[in-house]
């Protein structure tokens, strides 16, 4: 193929956009099929990012380690013993506690945690009403709330556990999509709750920043690895559950790009099969163009343009209404099918990201599209003669 | 005028290379099938520059078909084709793109233009890939429609035309790139009376400054301004006759 000078080039990208618009029927079907295909993948990576982002910036925000007891290699209770003697190593600045389980809140599976008095405080901006203070009181999450119309005051008691009875005193905001099924309430509460008494699920190791090494080495790193210093114990340092988000988060927006572009690939063959659309008006101005002087290379160049500046257009306009709909509309419709268990109108602030890499990959699938529809089809054409395709 | 069947189109003594020589030309469509059509079979002939060129026939005796073949818009089943002493018969789609663009010049019976592209851009539209500026394509455009008369209808597109309109405008596109031959299939057949004669004076013209024009046509007016005229009977030449002017 030739390669066009500048002059040819521009002129080649006027013409493809002055056909474009020419052909502006065909030009908005196949603009509205591939916001169609598009717009779905948009979406998804936006809100798988944005899931993303918000569970490295709570795991970002969380303490050092992650310490729990290894109970037949899963983790298990940890005897609240071990906080006095974990704070007395070098580097640690604190040792809290946390009590974290799953139980039924009716028909409605939700997190629990149990956090030491003093770090309740610390959720005040992300509550409509107060903290727990007293025994008994609770937090609960916006979509739990909405669900069973529970107001701030009011009281309460689990399945698990009917003997124990809560207060509600705050709602947590709807910014953070992890805290929607979740109930906050006090470490001895939550002991109580799941009959752990002097047992926590966690303990969560603050160290100054430079000391983090110090900490893991003895926890983690046995200086004879024959003989692990703690070897019933499990411990996890935030990069590791840092990578673990990450490659979980990878492995899932993989698998789920995959099988988008399976499905996508045969519903747009169906739709070139099937449709035909604008083949024969295609068919006679290549062969006119042919007959007028045009070279093959130089139609193919133009519909390459034609087929750049389409999917640009349809990548930019799902773009917008991805946004308009993830952002403007808190993921209205849409978000139920990218996060379990949200209707259609969501309870909590859907998170979503939009990244550069994103838009690359989009660009590539509406080129790889529009080229094997467009280009693909305009060479074959190409190869027959002109007479023929005026025919 | 008759001066029986040969496959030469000149008539004078002076030795001159044809420009484009067919010989045993033959185009048959489904070859080998039932519905085998053989539009044309076994055709010689000889055109010379500066000739106007009529091939006159009834519908379907192959005038379309060997037009196509001469005019490199498709490829003959048998026979060898010769455009300026070279047999352009086996050459590449590239290289006959640069015959259409370089040599030759096509008026289509239905005109072929671009709805929706104004006059002057279905004019200039073989110019985009050769990288002529918008300003020099417009320039040549204007240039063209204003000498075939269409000067006040630059900026219309092909339906806002009327046929005669819409024929000049494929005129004009047909010569924008200076093309030595000029081919014009059926040209009368989509146009009113006195389109006809605007139609036969610009061809005139364009003979005039030097062009060979080659017109396929079942028009007698046409015909009676032939200074060679091929007659074409079920595919087959079947005689050659000469113009006063030749």
């Amino acid at each position: 193929m030739d390669l066009p000078r500048p002059l040819i080039f521009k002129n080649l990208l006027f013409a493809a956009c002055g056909d474009l618009i020419r052909h502006r029927g065909r030009s908005f079907v196949v603009t509205l099929c591939l916001v169609a295909i598009l717009f779905p993948l948009v979406t998804a990576l936006a809100i798988s990012e944005g899931l993303r982002f918000q569970a490295e910036i709570s795991i970002g925000e969380g303490a050092d380690f992650y310490v729990s007891e290894d109970r037949y290699g899963g983790n298990g209770p940890i005897s609240l013993d071990y906080q006095s003697k974990l704070s007395g190593l070098q580097g640690v600045s604190r040792v809290m506690s946390r009590v974290v389980g799953r139980t039924y809140f009716v028909d409605r599976l939700i997190a629990v945690v149990g956090l030491e008095p003093e770090a309740l405080p610390a959720l005040k901006p992300l509550v409509r009403g107060e903290v727990p203070k007293a025994p008994g009181e609770v937090l609960l999450g916006q979509g739990i709330a909405r669900a069973f119309k529970i107001q701030v005051g009011m009281p309460f008691s689990l399945g698990a556990n009917p003997h124990k009875t809560f207060k509600v005193t705050g709602i947590l905001s709807p910014a953070c999509l992890w805290s929607s099924d979740l109930m906050v309430m006090g470490h001895r509460d939550a002991n109580e709750f799941f009959r752990i008494k002097g047992f926590s699920t966690q303990l969560l190791i603050y160290t100054s920043s430079d000391s983090s090494p110090l900490v893991g080495k003895p926890l983690i790193g046995p200086s004879d690895p024959g003989r692990p210093q703690v070897p019933h114990l499990r411990v996890e340092d935030r990069y590791h559950i840092q990578e673990r988000v990450r490659a979980a988060f990878a492995h899932k927006g993989g698998i789920f790009i995959i099988l988008y572009i399976i499905v996508a690939t045969l519903a747009i063959q169906a739709f070139l099969i099937t449709s035909g659309f604008g083949l024969r008006a295609m068919e006679k101005e290549i062969g006119v163009m042919k007959a007028i002087g045009w070279r093959t290379s130089e139609m193919l160049g133009k519909i390459g343009l034609e087929c750049l500046a389409i999917s640009l257009t349809a990548l930019s306009s799902a773009i917008l209404l991805s946004m308009a709909l993830t952002r403007g509309l808190n993921g209205i419709l849409i978000a139920q099918f990218f996060v379990a268990e949200v209707g259609l109108v969501p309870e909590v602030d859907i998170p979503s990201r939009y990244l550069p890499l994103h838009g690359l990959l989009g660009l590539a699938l509406a080129l790889c599209i529009t080229l094997s529809g467009g280009l693909l089809s305009a060479w074959r054409k190409a190869q027959r003669s002109p007479a023929e395709l005026m025919r | 005028m008759e001066k029986g069947p040969t496959i030469t189109g000149r008539t004078d003594e002076v030795k001159m290379e044809p420009i484009l020589r067919a010989e045993n030309l033959s185009k048959w469509y489904n070859a080998g099938r039932p519905d085998e059509v053989r539009a044309v079979e076994d055709i010689s002939l000889e055109i010379y520059e500066n000739q106007y060129v009529v091939l006159y026939g009834p519908s379907g005796s192959g005038k379309t078909t060997l037009l196509s073949l001469i005019g490199t818009l498709d490829r003959p089943t048998r026979g060898q084709i010769f455009l300026y002493g070279r047999d352009i018969t086996e050459f590449s789609d590239l290289e006959l793109s640069r015959i259409r663009r370089q040599t030759m010049g096509f008026v289509f019976q239905s005109f072929n233009l671009f709805s929706g592209l104004s006059a002057w851009e279905n004019v200039s539209y073989p110019l985009i890939p050769m990288g002529v500026t918008t300003t020099d394509r417009f320039e040549r455009a204007k240039f063209l429609l204003e000498r075939l008369g269409l000067g006040d209808r630059l900026d219309h597109s092909p339906e806002e035309l009327s046929g005669g309109e819409q024929q000049r405008v494929a005129i004009a596109r047909a010569l924008v790139n200076h093309p030595h031959i000029l081919i014009a299939d059926e040209p009368t057949s989509n146009i009113d009376t006195d389109s006809v004669e605007r139609l036969l004076e610009i061809l005139t013209g364009l003979k005039e400054e030097g062009k060979t024009i080659i017109v396929s046509s079942h028009d007698p007016v046409i015909k009676s301004r032939a200074e060679v005229l091929f007659t074409l009977v079920r595919g087959r030449l079947k005689g050659i006759s000469y113009g006063e002017n030749e």
